[in-house]
């Protein structure tokens, strides 16, 4: 079979669109290119996204409301069906309601030795959502103190600015949790005082909680009027930045923290940028096919006369199209694998170069790139059978 | 091999054809295996024309050509590779070498195409019987048409066959030429048990003719 080839390479030597053939394989390689980019682009998100080295730090937790305007002001927290479409979001792993007291209360010193008084409010939230759990979170009737969790922040706004312009003595957070306060709650249906506090600080929720057990029992026992619907959601999100996300909550007027939604728009971007890259890719591969594709047609028809002669002289169509595929193809496979040693060493350069800013991606391509890359010279390979299997039946046998 | 040739009349020689007496054209005539066959006709008669059919290379004709009982008109692609390959070695009149190889890869050509039936040296050894022996690496366009002859007689002995084609095949070469290019056809086609069909102007004593045809 070698010596074979080797003859009919010979009789079948063209130097007949050469420039086509140079420029039809330059376009194979830059589609090549810019389609495994896109695909590994893909997939470097996705390893960001979910990957197990980026798992913990990507998950996220973000609080939900209504954006408030003139229109919508007292119309209600979010509804059920809100609720629900958002808990169907690919992004949004757990929904947990943030359920605010409809009642008064007020906090206030135990001592006159430190006397303070504020009003405040209480939320609750399943403790799934907490980021950290105090030892005793729970309440019941009989209990001695209700256990309070609050914000790290207030603690930090007490510490570095208020103690400083009051000339208080600043606090840890051990101390804070040492000191019991009176805590007044007031309703139409009555008041009550009881004792409490500070169980544990949360650096996640903005937010006075209490334990869910201690805001069912006050609410039934203090509040007034029908059920109504959550104010604030709780989202856990294994990515803020998800333009779905963000534009679900853009068009149903909810919002989340800012800061951790902003990079959404760069993540759109970039998105566009993978996609369009992708495309441009697909168009290219699609002209580079149909140039090479005609090079091959034409190197054919060029040699049509030796061709004839070589099935005159008992050539087979199956031996033809056997040694034009291994003239034709090998050199399309090979600019694929180029390209795929391209990316290769891309994504080695942006592994070296996002480590240094402490986030993972695979040093490596992933398995559907190379799985692209394989298709892409299945998808040429067939494209090259086809022109060659035609050229060859134009030719006729007798 | 049998080959049987039914009412075979070329159709653009229809009406010319018609009109002369033939052996072959119009008539029903089998050729048996290992037989030697003579066909003899002026120029303009059609012998190449039924060379062609022969070799599959033109239906353009009425009546039936079979090849063992099988119609050729109907053989498909790879059949009819399998023919020209391994059935049926032919001399084209207009001997049809690639001019850009050389005599070698001319005749290698052939030897490699069905694989397997004679050697290398078995080359050499024709080439040498015929006296070109030394053009082997000539390209086969700066070639004289007697040793093109010469090269197209041995590249058709290179293959396997069960039929010998002669289209013609003497024409270019000298009395001295044809006899040894006659003695080694014998040879070949003894040794093989293979049949020989031997299309020509003239009437000739080559080889010990079994049937002669007018055409």
């Amino acid at each position: 079979m070698q010596a074979l080839h080797l003859l009919m390479g010979k009789i079948l030597h063209s130097r007949k669109g050469r420039v086509r053939a140079w420029m039809g394989t330059l376009g194979l390689g830059i589609a090549a290119l810019l389609l495994l980019v896109a695909v590994q682009m893909q997939a470097d998100f996705s390893e960001l996204l979910e990957g197990k080295q980026n798992k913990e730090t990507n998950t996220q937790y973000l609080v939900i409301n209504r954006q408030l305007n003139n229109n919508n002001l007292n119309s209600g927290g979010l509804r059920e069906d809100e609720l629900d479409a958002l808990k169907k979001l690919p992004e949004v792993s757990a929904v947990g309601i943030m359920q605010p007291g409809y009642f008064k209360a007020s906090l206030s010193s135990t001592s006159d030795r430190f006397p303070f008084y504020t009003d405040v409010s209480f939320e609750t939230v399943s403790s799934d959502f907490l980021d950290e759990i105090p030892e005793h979170w729970t309440w019941q009737e009989k209990d001695e103190y209700v256990p309070i969790i609050v914000p790290s922040l207030y603690l930090d706004l007490y510490n570095f600015q208020f103690a400083l312009a009051q000339q208080l003595p600043q606090l840890t957070p051990e101390v804070v949790k040492m000191i019991f306060f009176n805590i007044r709650i007031q309703g139409p249906k009555g008041e009550l005082v009881l004792k409490g506090k500070v169980a544990g600080f949360s650096d996640r929720i903005q937010s006075m909680l209490v334990p869910q057990e201690f805001m069912q029992w006050c609410n039934a026992r203090f509040a007034q009027g029908e059920k109504r619907n959550p104010s604030r959601i709780l989202i856990k999100t294994k990515d803020a930045t998800s333009p779905v996300l963000n534009q679900f909550l853009e068009k149903n007027q909810l919002q989340a923290d800012k800061e951790k939604t902003r990079f959404s728009k760069y993540r759109e971007i970039v998105n566009w940028i993978a996609g369009i890259s992708g495309l441009s890719g697909l168009l290219m591969l699609v002209f580079a096919a149909l140039v090479l594709s005609l090079f091959i047609q034409l190197n054919i028809v060029s040699k049509q006369d030796e061709i004839r002669l070589l099935i005159q002289l008992g050539a087979s169509p199956q031996q033809m199209i056997g040694f034009l595929m291994k003239k034709f193809f090998p050199p399309n496979a090979i600019v694929v694998l180029i390209s795929l040693g391209l990316v290769a060493i891309l994504q080695f350069l942006l592994f070296g170069w996002l480590q240094k800013k402490a986030i993972g991606v695979s040093a490596w391509i992933s398995p559907i790139t190379l799985l692209a890359a394989l298709l892409l010279i299945l998808i040429m390979g067939v494209i090259n059978r086809i022109a060659i299997g035609r050229s060859v039946k134009e030719n006729p046998t007798r | 091999m049998q080959i049987r040739l039914q009412q075979i009349i070329p159709i653009p020689l229809q009406e010319k054809q018609l009109a002369v007496d033939s052996d072959i054209w119009g008539n029903k005539r089998t050729l048996h295996s290992g037989e030697h066959i003579k066909i003899t006709a002026a120029s303009g008669r059609g012998k190449t024309t039924l060379a062609h059919f022969l070799i599959g290379l033109r239906t353009d004709y009425s009546g039936t050509l079979s090849v063992q009982n099988k119609n050729l008109a109907h053989f498909s692609a790879a059949e009819m590779a399998i023919w020209r390959r391994e059935q049926l070695g032919v001399v084209f009149q207009d001997l049809r070498l690639f001019p850009h190889l050389t005599i070698r890869e001319n005749i290698e050509l052939k030897r490699v195409l069905a694989p397997g039936h004679i050697g290398e040296n078995t080359v050499e050894w024709m080439a040498e019987q015929l006296g070109i022996a030394d053009l082997l690496n000539t390209q086969a366009g700066i070639c004289s048409y007697g040793e093109q002859q010469r090269a197209a007689i041995i590249r058709a002995l290179a293959q396997p066959f069960t039929w010998l084609l002669l289209d013609e095949p003497f024409s270019h070469l000298d009395k001295k030429n044809q006899q040894q290019a006659v003695t080694l056809i014998q040879s070949v086609i003894t040794q093989r048990e293979a049949g020989l069909i031997l299309l020509d102007l003239e009437s000739d004593n080559h080889f010990s003719y079994h049937q002669s045809f007018q055409l």
